[in-house]
């Protein structure tokens, strides 16, 4: 069937490949997602070290899924660890979203789905580059920012969204792209991290999501000492990298954790001269008075 | 949006997809995303979200999709039930666009836009130098048609499914998509007309 006059066939014709995304797009968006994916499990994991409350069972489910998808990007060990993770911080988590749409963020509710934290974050993210004067809990409106950076640089390079940390590449690569045996919840026990698991999904980003599970992985079992060295590795590994933000607010808590709170209350001011608007910043802010230092 | 999906945690797809035996019918986030991309991007382009929102609507899409890949088993083809979240989820965004009119979306844009394209040379006003500009001109024309004939109309004409796949993404049975489809094209055609003789005149007053 056709019925189409020959202008609008000609018309259709033309436009038929001029929707497609760039390799730019493809690796901008993937990014994104990945992101808002794996700092949805973050998140619910810093709210179980901060108060420590088994979570209901939907939504905790819903933190083991947010967990697993980042892992799908990185590395197998590290994914079954925060599965683990996640299902014990989902339902304490702080922050509804919603729906995806509408990615309001409501001060004290219940996480009803995935990555709820991370919606919000990222939205605060693209707002805080765009308009600096957008308040986190505000409806914030789509990032502009990235849409025309690449309409007036279609050819990117693939690297991931604005501001790619300068990295030295994860640490080898594996040659084998199957190094990594299902590993039933065995702890992450080393600093240095597991390599990523496949070599296509690997970038920068799955490695800095990495390390922030494994430091969380580290606040969930008390242990702050491995948590500040997975934070010190971040910073040398990825200066100025992406999660850059999460990984301070790491510190703060690992030092709370560790009773060295005086370093964790300037740690925590730091953290909220320069990022008022974060997301985590309530976090931090209570960082050793929300709970009892014992019990953080 | 609920994730009730996550009855059956990711964690598993993870094991599974390293093991020699493949899991049923689970996809694996990642090939999904590397597949399929490319058409959920146009799509979403498509349906008439502009170049300043595509990329949240494109993440949306995605993390719907992560979140229910449960639901997919037993559905034969993932474009088409990836063009049902799309759709969904490019409504949802348009009502949320709706409620902010001081905000520009949608299809606000593209006027302007055409009037930057189309410089009053020697081209006749259908044929385009880019790709790019063609697909701005035929955007702006299916602003003109109605949501479903548009989603009908694009899957049919630029991504060549046939109609009982239409049927399956946009969640209707074969004789609507049929319908939609001649009076989407009756509509397409006498936008197309209408703009060619716009533009015509254009030039002619510039001359």
């Amino acid at each position: 069937m056709s019925g189409l006059s020959e202008d609008t066939r000609a018309l259709l014709d033309a436009a038929r490949d001029g929707d497609d995304p760039s390799e730019g797009d493809r690796s901008r968006v993937r990014a994104a997602i990945a992101r808002r994916i794996a700092i949805g499990a973050a998140a619910g994991a810093a709210v179980a070290t901060a108060s420590h409350v088994a979570g209901g069972a939907t939504s905790a489910a819903a933190g083991a899924v947010s967990a697993g998808t980042a892992t799908v990007a990185t590395a197998g060990t590290v994914a079954t660890t925060s599965i683990a993770a996640g299902a014990m911080g989902g339902g304490t988590a702080a922050a509804i979203v919603t729906s995806l749409g509408a990615k309001i963020l409501v001060s004290v509710a219940i996480v009803s789905a995935v990555g709820a934290g991370t919606a919000t974050y990222v939205k605060h993210e693209a707002a805080k580059r765009a308009v600096p004067t957008v308040s986190a809990a505000a409806p914030v409106t789509p990032s502009r920012s990235m849409e025309t950076a690449s309409e007036a640089a279609p050819v990117r390079p693939a690297a991931p969204v604005v501001a790619a940390p300068p990295v030295a590449p994860p640490p080898a690569l594996p040659a084998a792209p199957e190094p990594v045996a299902p590993v039933a919840a065995a702890p992450v026990t080393a600093p240095a991290i597991t390599p990523p698991a496949a070599a296509p999904t690997t970038s920068p980003l799955d490695a800095e999501v990495a390390l922030l599970q494994e430091a969380h992985s580290a606040l969930r079992a008390n242990d702050g000492d491995r948590a500040l060295r997975v934070a010190a590795e971040h910073g040398r590994r990825f200066p100025g990298g992406q999660l850059g933000e999460e990984f301070e607010a790491t510190r703060v808590f690992a030092l709370c954790e560790l009773g060295r709170v005086d370093e964790a209350r300037d740690g925590a001011s730091r953290f909220l001269r320069e990022h008022p608007r974060s997301p985590l910043a309530p976090r931090v802010a209570n960082a050793c008075e929300a709970n009892a230092p014992s019990t953080f | 949006m609920t994730g009730h999906s996550s009855d059956v945690p990711l964690g598993t797809a993870v094991a599974t997809a390293r093991s020699p035996v493949p899991p049923a019918a689970r996809p694996r986030f990642e090939d999904v995303y590397g597949e399929h991309f490319a058409f959920v991007w146009r799509s979403v382009r498509r349906l008439g979200i502009d170049m300043s929102a595509v990329d949240d609507v494109v993440q949306d899409v995605f993390l719907v999709a992560h979140r229910r890949m449960d639901d997919f088993e037993a559905r034969s083809s993932m474009k088409t039930w990836l063009f049902g979240i799309a759709l969904r989820v490019v409504r949802d965004h348009r009502r949320t666009l709706r409620r902010k009119p001081a905000q520009l979306g949608g299809t606000a844009a593209v006027e302007t836009d055409m009037d930057g394209v189309h410089d009053a040379s020697a081209r006749g006003p259908l044929e385009h130098v880019t790709e790019r500009e063609a697909a701005r001109t035929l955007h702006a024309l299916l602003d003109e048609l109605d949501d479903d004939k548009r989603a009908v109309l694009v899957l049919a004409e630029l991504e060549q499914m046939t109609v009982p796949e239409i049927a399956e993404a946009v969640e209707t049975n074969v004789n609507t998509v049929y319908s939609r489809l001649r009076a989407a094209r009756r509509e397409l055609d006498a936008a197309v007309a209408r703009y060619r003789i716009r533009e015509e005149q254009k030039q002619w007053r510039s001359r």
